[in-house]
């Protein structure tokens, strides 16, 4: 019987099933590669949380004039275009800050919004890698103020003056963006270069709960001989690390950053409270004095009270600790509080206390120092093939009431940045109770990081030689020089004049404190 | 007539010849020249603008960058553990699989599994296993009788275990698989004769297969001596360099000057110096072989 007979018989031959498998396994396989008409209505996941977080902010964006102003200019470029695409470029994990009014943008203007992801650790490579390439390949790019100087000088941003003085985003006065820190994250040279979309700066969070506990009030006012409240100094704060600290239960004092690319945020937020310029006015490194050696050796006494004795954890294995109840204090970003405020992630919500970072005290004054190094403020390429489409977006997603919706994202990585976020119920309602005013107290007293040509090197000379003082492999006071050494042969590649007169501009950004007690 | 001749050839070879030239002696060009230059992104000029500056690159190299040099010792720490642990182990197992017996094939194919796993893979499984709560602390508690609990990837010392721990397990199979095929080439008569004459198996190892195995074996160690000095993705995965820069190997150091810190032309300087280093270390360890390559 030959196969056609097989079949009309009602059986089948081996290669004909193998044949038949072979095409409906095809055809599954490309399910996912056919046109969404031909697979069904059916939505993805990425868009039904759009069409959510666009419900959230509803017809919100209205009220906005900055935002309006955007739609309008845009509306305007879109007109007689068609198949026009933004390629926004975002670090991972934060494209979810631009879900609330992505379809929005996307239905008034015409203008499809694509977005790029990179890690975080490697944003700056790509943006440096961009530079060099001059593809044209992104439209919007996430600036670093870390890497403003550089980028600037690499022109792959475009100034954004003139478009923002015929847009006006409301830069300054109460919707402003919170000062003094705006000046260096968005300007350099006198121009605009990008508009905040994240102000990373340092806060401190308590166990609320524990630090109410009449048990833990008694027992500390006993072996400390002070009551135990929010911690003001940095021994105060050492000393509720320490008596928090609970081994036997796998309960950490506190969490510390100690992973390498880490290391240097905490000892530098401690390092500028004891009212110690980093450099000279000839940029000559200034850390290996005494004030330098004694927060190194201060910041590894704490080591063993905290993250349960281990050095490699990340910034997000910390964020998950704290939020999952494992340890009793953490400095960080705003970001940490959303984290641990959100029922989605956190099993301390309602237990957490945001309080302004801790301080040294310095001939009877408290130099208080907030770390600011980080943050992001969204620029336009250069080479982008779109530019003034690229920048309306931008003063859309940084428009006021927006951006608040942005913020507000709980398991979005950016943070509040306008002086109208602070009294936002919705921005409110995302961060631990009292932050807002907490985090304004905290502006007031930040710190630059290394805003300077090449600061990405500074930054990692001291953070590799923090991180072997923190493992034991080289002697504190030794690490410090090495650094010093470093900065020095740094500055001289840089331009010592140049970084000089960059270092006089930065100076002027440190708080009033800390310039009383530095001169 | 003879023109046309000679223009066809030509005409023939050019697209070739124009694609090398793209692909292979441009680029190198492109390097020799920065390598010579003082070239940054940050520098807002093109590459070919680049300010001439002769030898400084290479003089600070060698004479003022410590961390460069450190990251060559540990380039070349890694590779001795490294190849030695990977021609004995490998030795060893090809050893034990000559012969035949029962589930053989399948036991090699669970062997050389590891060197078809991604290096990135590799990182992550190790990372994982290596954490401070992770289970390799875990087994050795067990073992010891009280809780271990050593953060290897923070050890100024211990923190190199995991990453030569996991290139060995990656790369000991491919080092297997060359001495098993090898161990086939071996003449039999050769040992079957010694057997006779009362040689134990360990005096055939000795005496015969290794002398013959000599040729391959210096082979396996440039091929994996020229991997190792390219080790990246295991370092960058569990330590990324440290603590500190304790685990900084060549490539890790290259990655962070020309691509975190955009020092490209300080890293064209530098890829010679390696490229010379390993040029010199292969010829020294083919050189027993130059006579019998040359003569085969």
């Amino acid at each position: 019987m030959d196969d056609r007979k097989k079949e009309q018989a009602g059986t089948m031959k081996r290669r004909t099933f193998v044949k038949g498998a072979a095409l409906a396994g095809a055809v599954a396989a490309a399910g996912p590669l056919l046109p969404r008409w031909a697979r069904g209505a059916e939505k993805t996941q990425k868009e039904l949380e759009m069409e959510k977080a666009a419900m959230e902010i509803g017809e919100a964006y209205k009220q906005d004039p900055v935002a309006m102003r955007a739609l309008e200019a845009a509306k305007a470029i879109t007109k007689d275009k068609k198949d026009l695409v933004l390629t926004i470029f975002m670090p991972a994990g934060t494209v979810i800050n631009f879900m609330p009014f992505t379809k929005i943008w996307e239905e008034e203007t015409g203008c499809k919004l694509k977005f790029f992801e990179v890690v975080n650790v490697e944003v700056d490579q790509k943006l440096m890698q961009e530079a060099v390439t001059k593809s044209g390949k992104f439209d919007v790019l996430p600036t670093p103020p870390l890497s403003l100087v550089d980028l600037v000088d690499a022109k792959l941003l475009m100034d954004i003056g003139p478009l923002a003085e015929k847009l006006n985003p409301e830069l300054d006065g109460p919707n402003g963006i919170i000062k003094p820190m705006d000046r260096l994250t968005m300007y350099y040279q006198g121009k605009l270069w990008g508009i905040n979309t994240d102000m990373d700066i340092f806060s401190l969070y308590l166990r609320d709960d524990m630090l109410l506990d009449p048990q833990n009030k008694e027992a500390f006012e006993k072996k400390y001989g002070y009551p135990l409240d929010t911690p003001q100094t940095y021994k105060q704060i050492f000393d509720q690390i320490k008596f928090f600290d609970k081994p036997d239960q796998d309960f950490a004092g506190g969490f510390v950053y100690r992973k390498r690319k880490l290391c240097w945020m905490g000892w530098l937020q401690q390092f500028a409270s004891t009212g110690t310029w980093m450099f000279d006015q000839d940029m000559k490194p200034n850390i290996t004095g005494d004030a330098g050696l004694q927060v190194l050796e201060d910041q590894m006494a704490i080591q063993p009270f905290c993250n349960y004795k281990t050095q490699s954890y990340n910034w997000n294995d910390i964020y998950k600790n704290f939020a999952a109840g494992k340890g009793y204090t953490a400095f960080g970003w705003p970001s940490l509080g959303k984290y641990a405020n959100a029922p989605t992630t956190s099993q301390v919500v309602g237990k957490v206390r945001s309080a302004v970072v801790c301080g040294t005290e310095v001939n009877g004054t408290l130099v208080r120092a907030a770390q600011a190094s980080l943050g992001r403020c969204l620029s336009v390429s250069n080479y982008s093939k779109n530019p003034e489409l690229a920048y309306c977006y931008i003063q859309f997603a940084t428009a006021p009431i927006v951006s608040a919706y942005a913020v507000s994202k709980p398991t979005g990585l950016f943070d509040c940045y306008r002086q109208s976020h602070i009294t936002n119920p919705v921005v409110e309602a995302a961060y631990p109770k009292g932050f807002p005013p907490v985090l304004l107290e905290n502006m007031k007293v930040a710190v630059p990081g290394f805003f300077l040509r090449g600061g990405k090197e500074y930054e990692d000379a001291l953070d590799a030689q923090l991180n072997a003082a923190y493992a034991g492999a080289i002697k504190p006071k030794e690490a410090l020089e090495k650094v010093a050494e470093e900065w020095e042969k740094i500055t001289d590649r840089q331009g010592r004049e140049g970084q000089i007169a960059r270092w006089k501009e930065l100076r002027d950004f440190y708080p009033d404190n800390f310039k009383k007690v530095a001169g | 007539m003879w023109k046309k001749l000679t223009s066809l050839p030509i005409l023939m070879v050019a697209p070739v010849q124009l694609l090398i030239w793209f692909m292979v002696i441009f680029p190198t060009v492109v390097l020799v020249w920065l390598a010579f230059c003082y070239w940054t992104p940050q520098t807002g000029k093109s590459w070919w603008h680049a300010e001439w500056t002769w030898f400084s690159n290479f003089y600070q190299l060698l004479f003022d960058d410590p961390r460069f040099l450190w990251s060559i010792i540990r380039t070349i720490i890694i590779f001795f553990i490294c190849i030695s642990v990977e021609l004995v182990a490998g030795m060893i197992m090809a050893l034990l699989f000559q012969g035949s017996f029962f589930g053989k094939k399948a036991l090699v194919s669970i062997l050389i599994a590891p060197m078809m796993i991604i290096p990135l893979v590799i990182g992550q499984s190790f990372y994982m296993l290596f954490l401070a709560k992770g289970p390799v602390n875990q087994v050795i508690s067990w073992l010891t009788f009280h809780k271990f609990q050593l953060d290897w990837l923070s050890h100024p010392i211990w923190a190199m275990a995991p990453i030569i721990l996991g290139e060995i397990w990656n790369w000991t199979p491919l080092v297997f698989l060359i001495f098993m095929s090898g161990l086939t080439t071996v003449p039999q008569n050769q040992i079957r004769a010694a057997q006779g004459l009362g040689a134990s198996p360990v005096q055939i190892f000795f005496r015969i297969s290794l002398p013959i195995l000599k040729p391959l074996i210096l082979l396996v160690v440039v091929i994996r001596g020229m991997e190792i000095f390219k080790i990246f993705d295991l370092v960058y995965v569990l330590t990324r360099g440290g603590p500190g820069n304790a685990t900084e190997t060549i490539t890790m150091y290259m990655y962070n000057q020309g691509i975190e810190f955009m020092r490209v032309s300080y890293v064209a300087a530098s890829s010679f110096i390696i490229l010379a280093l390993v040029v010199i270390g292969a010829v020294r360890v083919l050189k027993p072989l130059q006579y019998q390559l040359l003569e085969d």
